[in-house]
């Protein structure tokens, strides 16, 4: 599972079936806001022609692992450019558990604080989302808080976990890991 | 969701549509503090026109957010806005008072109860949000008192003059509120509240540590204890009868061990169960952050606290021994024992 199998790249019209099937699956959207069951390739289509507008100041990828297409994620950056959010979803479920969003997540960093020069990247997570919890983590994101009851997914309130990394964490990360 | 109240009257505020004038009142009112308390840079700030207030106010009023001017005594001193995500059920929550003259009088307290009972009784919202300044304690404060409670803070999430400064997040709950407010109608039988510790109490509870003999030490000055505030999510509680601190307990939340620290009742009010309710309160914070078990230190010979910890199911473990050493050694340090 080395970073050398994932990458990311520019996301095509070709990929957009694959994430009209992943977020048509509940195991998927289980810790989303997305829900199951309705989205359709037009929907798909749509959110597609909005991030490849040229004023859309999100950057969108799509994750290959060993050449597969396996999910997406996004960064995007606050209106003075100093800070972003970031998403992910690894919408193929054999590829679960092989560390795979976490090596995608390091690129988006990398991206992040080197390419775009932020200052701090923040992200949301479901408190029930043990695995995201713990990939973000290893990302070394820290926890700064908890949106108590912040969200209804299927039939109950589910408390968000508020979690950033700093410039200056990556950074000293970055030492520590050559 | 639209706005059908456009009027609500409190004991000394009403918030009402914006009207004629308002915009001219809050440009003539403004300070460049008040640029600083929204996280702007009080330096760079320039008064603004009424023109711009008038335009700002318009697209308020166009944008769909809950909103309200709030006048007093007759005058316009401020705003405040509700917006609404209908899918969370959740309102986010932004008051300005623009008069200075008006600031720490309550009055965005009284604010902030008539909003909540809106959002909460009339729009059947589950959860009020806002984010606030770290600095400024004065609305944090206020928050608290309103019945917000602090959900976390994102780190250096914006500049002020080069300097990266954190948010408070905080929040409200249906539950909560609907909790205070029947406690409130109820009355409190003892007239005696448990809250948070603010900045202001600071005299009140450094002389009742010293009234108990614990402290005041050099790890007590304000900025040790707002930084504690400020930066370590376990709860600091005080218990308070009218205006009077009569009791504190402060715990400490790392992410993995809950200590508590600085359990105190003044002498007069002993003997009435404060202690035991802060504790209570204490640990079902504790638990809400996460928190499994919980650590404290007490006296060797102090047969009082340790009975009063026995009762709350607290166990001596043997065999330890608290350690201690000087770092810097600051004038009058000596210290407590316990610090």
């Amino acid at each position: 599972m080395s970073d050398g199998h994932v990458r990311l790249r520019a996301i095509t019209e070709a990929d957009l079936p694959d994430y009209v099937k992943w977020l048509n699956d509940p195991e998927v959207t289980e810790f989303t806001t997305l829900e199951s069951g309705s989205i359709t390739l037009e929907h798909e289509r749509e959110w597609f022609r909005a991030i490849s507008a040229p004023d859309c100041s999100a950057r969108n990828w799509a994750i290959e692992a060993d050449g597969r297409h396996i999910g997406a994620c996004d960064l995007v950056p606050d209106d003075l450019g100093q800070k972003a959010y970031v998403g992910i979803i690894i919408g193929d479920t054999t590829a679960w558990g092989k560390g795979y969003g976490t090596a995608a997540l390091r690129e988006v960093l990398r991206i992040g604080f080197q390419e775009l020069n932020l200052h701090r990247i923040r992200l949301d997570c479901h408190a029930g989302n043990a695995r995201g919890l713990r990939c973000y983590e290893k990302c070394g994101f820290r926890r700064e808080g908890i949106a108590r009851q912040a969200r209804f997914k299927r039939g109950r309130w589910v408390d968000v976990v508020q979690m950033a990394i700093l410039r200056e964490e990556w950074e000293a990360q970055q030492c520590s890991r050559q | 969701m639209q706005q059908t109240v456009t009027t609500i009257q409190g004991e000394r505020v009403l918030l009402r549509p914006f009207q004629e004038g308002d915009a001219e009142e809050a440009a003539r009112v403004w300070t460049p503090e008040l640029t600083h308390m929204y996280g702007g840079s009080p330096t760079a700030a320039s008064r603004p026109t009424a023109e711009s207030r008038r335009r700002g106010q318009q697209q308020i009023a166009a944008s769909g957010e809950h909103h309200f001017a709030i006048e007093a005594d007759d005058r316009y001193i401020g705003f405040v806005g509700l917006r609404v995500d209908d899918e969370e059920q959740s309102g986010s929550y932004r008051i300005g008072i623009a008069n200075p003259d008006c600031w720490g009088r309550g009055y965005g307290t009284e604010v902030a109860r008539l909003v909540l009972r809106y959002a909460f009784e009339t729009l059947g919202l589950h959860r009020v949000r806002l984010k606030v300044a770290a600095y400024n304690v004065r609305a944090r404060r206020c928050y608290e008192k309103s019945g917000f409670r602090m959900e976390g803070v994102l780190r250096e999430s914006f500049q002020v003059e080069g300097e990266w400064q954190d948010d408070v997040l905080m929040a409200v709950l249906r539950e909560e509120w609907e909790a205070q407010s029947s406690a409130a109608s109820a009355g409190c039988a003892d007239g005696l509240a448990i809250r948070t510790y603010w900045a202001s109490d600071y005299d009140q509870v450094i002389a009742l540590w010293s009234a108990v003999g614990l402290g005041p030490d050099d790890c007590d000055s304000t900025e040790a204890l707002n930084y504690k505030l400020v930066n370590d999510r376990g709860p600091f509680l005080i218990a308070v009868a009218g205006d009077r601190v009569v009791g504190t307990a402060m715990a400490s939340w790392d992410g993995r061990w809950a200590w508590v620290y600085r359990v105190a009742v003044a002498p007069d009010w002993r003997r009435r169960g404060i202690g035991a309710r802060l504790m209570a309160r204490i640990e079902e914070r504790l638990a809400e952050l996460g928190a499994s078990r919980v650590r404290l230190v007490t006296g060797r010979d102090n047969e009082q606290a340790a009975s009063f910890y026995a009762q709350l199911g607290y166990e001596v473990r043997d065999g330890l021994v608290t350690m201690r050493k000087v770092l810097v050694d600051e004038e009058g340090g000596d210290g407590s024992q316990y610090c």
